[in-house]
């Protein structure tokens, strides 16, 4: 946990709400009927699996799917579960587990740790350690800083993310680069 | 093609070379050209759906996770190539997602156009669907101008162009010196023909050196030459042999009757000697009947004497020099008709003999003609109370002719013919003296003179005989 430094942590979290509201595109998308911050971060999830690649071990075999974890109570459980039917990634058909407390936690390929769970996120953490597990949460500055990969914010009602790279690497995960150009802290120390 | 019929084969060959080759070379550059254009276009195709399926892998993410500014920034890229026009994301629900447009580069489609590619007015545009892990997620469209290509093409055209006129030139100087190896022997041979036609020089030659259709024509038309050339030659032999065969034979001719005159001169003499001799010596034994009979003898003895003098002379005028000097044949004509006046100065003969009829001949053999035909003229109108002889001269095909006319016994122009041959006469001794050989001795010195002589006339209505001198050298 020590190696995941506190360097990834955007610090300029008002540039790059000011920059959001500077595209008109997405003046556009925000006046059509909005989907609740609760369904994008499912989609989020889901979509984080494809550009984040995993060692092969961490696969039965082949046909082994992706699990998509939950721990704690959220809305975003039931939404990713109606998210994954059918989908599948790089051939791999998605599952979604629910955890309800730390004792029952599993290992997957990506974790999202519902607010309800913050108090726990050290132990969480701590218990994944090595587990090659992406692990996504909330409050992005506050999350990565203590580990987490990747942490949802909200910028102008926008949903969007941090990666905390390091993190990502020491698990042995591979995150695309086309998604950390993505990420807001990046994106906010690119602009000028 | 009238005007091209009448060419020089030179220039025809070089047309034909020329044009051969400039069509070859505009059909070669129209291929190049159009596999060109359609290479370039389908290389442009290519080139920009490749770039749209860059740009489409580049802005996945920012479409799956709803940042069309990082999806503008990708796009934004393209600002460096001053070719493309605009490019555009649409979401999987074909609305715009984010756009990038070069200044005054009229519009982008509203919504997701279908996956393709094809060149519209003055630009090539390139959809392509943007698939995330084999999903369709949105659509990517970029749009080119042409300008770049149609410069290309330009530039295409331009080299082309020039190289088609380069090529042309090398054709044309190449052809005007290939020709030569088919127009050249060619005009050597027409130079000959014309040599042999113009000049009749069967001795030209054209010449030779290639094996091929031409070489084989210049060498049968030197053999041509050379059969023509030998049989001339053939032929000038078996004149010049036949003619001196005839020399020959003629000669022989005229020196055997020369000889045969001659030496019946001698028992003539004596016959008429020894006859005179007996009618002197023996007059008193000889009755009437027997003197009139040798007086007889001695006539014809005579007679014969002259006849025998005629063919001497004859003989004489063929073999004699001819010496060419001006002869006056008005002067000689007065002289002939004193001398016939004086002969017989009893008949009423009127001359009308024409001045200053002055010629190149030998003034001897003239005279011997104009004496003889005027002596003929005088003798045939001897049987008329007054006769009328005319020397003068007329003009025919633009040459002088001579003739000396008379109104006198005439004769039938069916008999013309005979006049000219030695003793051969149209009247009979009794009616006319004469040996007959008066007319065939002028025709041989006319002869000798490079002239003729003819008759016209009718049964006692008088004769014209007319000559020319020269008609063709001597």
């Amino acid at each position: 946990m020590s190696a995941v430094g506190p360097f990834f942590v955007p610090r300029l979290l008002p540039l790059a709400a000011l920059l959001a509201a500077a595209l008109p595109a997405q003046e556009a998308l925000a006046s059509e009927p909005q989907a609740s911050a609760a369904e994008v971060r499912a989609v989020f999830l889901l979509n984080f699996t494809k550009f984040v690649e995993w060692p092969p071990e961490v696969f039965v075999d082949t046909a082994a799917p992706v699990t998509l974890g939950v721990l704690g109570e959220d809305p975003v459980a039931e939404l990713l579960e109606a998210a994954v039917a059918g989908e599948t990634v790089g051939g791999r058909a998605l599952t979604v587990r629910r955890f309800s407390s730390l004792d029952g936690l599993k290992p997957c390929h990506v974790l999202y740790i519902a607010p309800s769970s913050w108090r726990d996120l050290p132990a969480v953490l701590a218990r994944l350690e090595g587990s090659r597990t992406l692990t996504v949460g909330e409050e992005s500055e506050r999350f990565t800083k203590k580990g987490g990969m990747i942490g949802f914010l909200l910028e102008r009602d926008q949903v969007r993310f941090d990666i905390n790279q390091k993190a990502a690497e020491a698990a042995g995960l591979k995150v695309s680069s086309r998604l950390l150009r993505l990420a807001s802290g990046r994106r906010a120390r690119a602009a000028p | 093609m009238r005007g091209f019929r009448d060419l020089p084969i030179s220039q025809k060959l070089m047309l034909l070379m020329t044009a051969t080759s400039v069509l070859a070379l505009l059909l070669a550059c129209g291929a190049f050209v159009a596999a060109e254009v359609a290479a370039t276009r389908g290389r442009m195709a290519r080139a920009l759906t490749l770039r749209a399926d860059i740009l489409g892998a580049n802005s996945a993410a920012a479409l799956t996770f709803n940042d069309p500014k990082a999806a503008e920034e990708t796009l934004a890229t393209l600002k460096i190539d001053a070719g493309v026009l605009g490019a555009r994301i649409y979401a999987a629900d074909g609305r715009p997602f984010a756009s990038y447009l070069r200044p005054g580069a009229g519009g982008l489609p509203p919504s997701a156009p279908a996956e393709g590619q094809g060149f519209t007015a003055g630009r090539l545009e390139a959809a392509r669907t943007l698939l995330l892990d084999g999903r369709p997620i949105g659509t990517i469209y970029v749009a080119q101008d042409l300008g770049e290509m149609y410069r290309t093409f330009a530039l295409l055209a331009g080299v082309t162009l020039a190289v088609l006129v380069l090529c042309s030139f090398v054709a044309w100087a190449l052809a005007a010196r290939f020709q030569r190896l088919i127009s050249g022997p060619l005009l050597r041979l027409t130079e000959t023909a014309k040599a042999v036609a113009e000049r009749g020089d069967y001795s030209a030659r054209a010449s030779d050196g290639s094996r091929d259709e031409l070489g084989v024509l210049v060498g049968a038309f030197n053999e041509m030459l050379r059969q023509i050339q030998l049989r001339d030659a053939e032929l000038e032999r078996r004149v010049a042999e036949r003619t001196a065969e005839l020399s020959a034979a003629n000669a022989e001719l005229e020196s055997f009757s020369y000889s045969v005159a001659h030496d019946l001169r001698a028992p003539l003499r004596h016959i008429h000697s020894f006859s005179r001799m007996v009618l002197q010596d023996y007059a008193g034994t000889l009755d009437a009947a027997g003197a009139e009979l040798l007086e007889k003898v001695c006539a014809s003895s005579v007679r014969m004497g002259r006849l025998i003098d005629d063919l001497l002379t004859l003989a004489r005028l063929v073999r004699c020099d001819l010496r060419v000097g001006e002869a006056d044949l008005s002067r000689l004509a007065r002289e002939a008709a004193d001398d016939l006046r004086e002969a017989e100065p009893g008949r009423a003969v009127e001359f009308v003999i024409a001045d200053g009829l002055r010629v190149q001949g030998d003034a001897v053999l003239l005279a011997t003609v104009v004496q003889n035909l005027l002596g003929n003229a005088w003798k045939y109108t001897s049987k008329h109370a007054s006769a009328r002889i005319e020397f003068g001269t007329a003009r025919q095909d633009g040459r002088p002719v001579y003739f000396v006319r008379d109104d006198g016994a005439g004769f039938d122009m069916a008999y013309a013919g005979k006049l000219f041959k030695p003793f051969s006469r149209l009247h009979s001794l009794r009616e006319f003296e004469g040996s007959g050989v008066g007319l065939a001795a002028a025709q041989r010195i006319l002869a000798r003179h490079g002239g003729r002589i003819w008759c016209e006339g009718e049964v006692e209505r008088g004769a014209t005989f007319y000559f020319t001198l020269w008609d063709k050298p001597a």
